[in-house]
């Protein structure tokens, strides 16, 4: 069966991006989760 | 009575063996042997081995359907716990009752070595392509590079069924073998100034903080990678349980009565989809050499994300941490604990290392969401 390139091009790029672009917005997440709970519930 | 005779004969497995039980046998023992001598990963490796063994035992009513239509007794197992992709999930659970995120809370930049160490994942999956591989099926391998068993089956579970026993086999080895794999590379793409690079003691994490990941990190990966909620799903309930430290005995059962009791059902599972017929084919020793690609690249990106960051920041990060990137939890963290030791033994990197490993494990579950997001059906 013929591959298509441009298909597993696209898998590539979104797949790769994708998991970049999920875990930057978790890191951003974990940030400012962090500082809110720290204003709010200190060290506890 | 000579039919009776005839029965017991021709019904005999002796009388329909041929060469390619008696390889499959051999790679049972190499399995088995692994885990009982070598140790590498005998909670898995020995059902599995013993599974390959059992399957490849002729006539015996383990793998298919009777007379009457009915599943036989692995098969069962099978059905009910892989195919429905139960298994994995429940695996992610007690991983997640397992699990302290506190490393990775206390310095979140590193989650971002965990996704550079899914390098692998797409370099092998054009691997599997150019090997002649379908997308889904080369996708299913591809994960194989995340270093995560219950990820790689349940990805394959939905994309490339037919590969499940060669994938989860080639994942559960090389994760076994971490601590072989990745040294040189790790030794290969660092310096021994950049080994000896010591880091801050990470901050202490509130337990408020671990409980309210839990729902930071639920709502981020499953709304942006709904394929990923039943892994993450689970992943981040068995953490609550650890964490809220009211439901002890929910969070013990998932960390080891739940858990031992589904590695057993995994292990034989996976180990009796490989017969002789579905296995000794060119395919399975593809998919294993292209595993070992995908892990050497998955540890090359972790580093080598590392050592790019640390050209824009103020405070170094040793780069072999980015190697640990991959989500042999904790494997891949001793074996960057190691190295660094072997620079300066009194650097201690284990609980930095921890960070980008925990992030590989979210990471690989959100490459194999984005996979089913683009490819489950096609």
């Amino acid at each position: 069966m013929e591959t298509n390139w441009t298909a597993a091009l696209q898998v590539f790029m979104f797949g790769f991006g994708g998991v970049f672009l999920c875990l930057l917005l978790l890191t951003a997440a974990i940030t400012v989760s962090g500082a809110v709970v720290h204003k709010f519930f200190g060290k506890k | 009575m000579e039919n009776f005779a005839h029965d017991i004969i021709f019904k005999t497995g002796f009388v329909h063996l041929y060469w390619g039980h008696v390889v499959m046998w051999l790679i049972a023992f190499l399995f088995i042997y692994l885990a009982i001598k070598k140790k590498y990963e005998p909670l898995l490796l020995l059902p599995i081995g013993f599974g390959i063994f059992l399957v490849n035992l002729p006539l015996t009513p383990l793998m298919g359907v009777n007379e009457h239509g009915e599943r036989e007794l692995i098969n069962i197992f099978y059905t009910y716990g892989i195919k429905t992709e139960v298994i994995p999930c429940l695996i992610f659970m007690g991983v997640g009752a397992l699990t302290d995120f506190g490393p990775m809370l206390a310095n979140p930049k590193t989650l971002i070595l965990g996704a550079a160490a899914q390098l692998g994942v797409y370099i092998t999956f054009f691997g599997g392509l150019f090997l002649g591989f379908t997308i889904p099926e080369a996708a299913s391998i591809g994960i194989i590079g995340g270093a995560d068993g219950p990820t790689t089956i349940y990805l394959t579970t939905i994309l490339a069924p037919a590969l499940l026993g060669a994938n989860a086999l080639a994942a559960y080895s090389y994760m076994a073998m971490v601590p072989i794999i990745q040294p040189p590379i790790m030794r290969l793409l660092t310096s021994k100034e950049e080994r000896k690079i010591r880091m801050r003691q990470l901050r202490p994490v509130s337990k408020t903080e671990k409980i309210v990941f839990a729902f930071t990190g639920t709502l981020v990966v499953c709304l942006l990678v709904p394929p990923s909620a039943p892994l993450m799903g689970m992943l981040f309930m068995g953490n609550l349980f650890r964490e809220s430290g009211v439901v002890e005995r929910l969070s013990g059962a998932a960390q080891n009565e739940l858990m031992n009791i589904v590695t057993i059902f995994l292990g034989v599972s996976v180990g009796a989809t490989m017969n002789a017929e579905a296995f000794l084919r060119p395919q399975p020793i593809y998919i294993f050499i292209l595993g070992l690609v995908a892990f050497s690249f998955s540890t090359a990106g972790g580093l080598i994300l590392a050592k790019t960051m640390n050209l824009f920041l103020k405070e170094k990060i040793n780069p072999l941490i980015g190697a640990a990137g991959v989500s042999a939890v904790p494997m891949a963290a001793r074996v960057a604990q190691v190295e660094g030791s072997k620079a300066d033994p009194k650097n201690f990197l284990l609980m930095h290392a921890m960070g980008p490993n925990l992030a590989g494990v979210i990471g690989t579950a959100t490459a194999a969401g984005l996979f089913i997001t683009m490819l489950a059906g096609k």
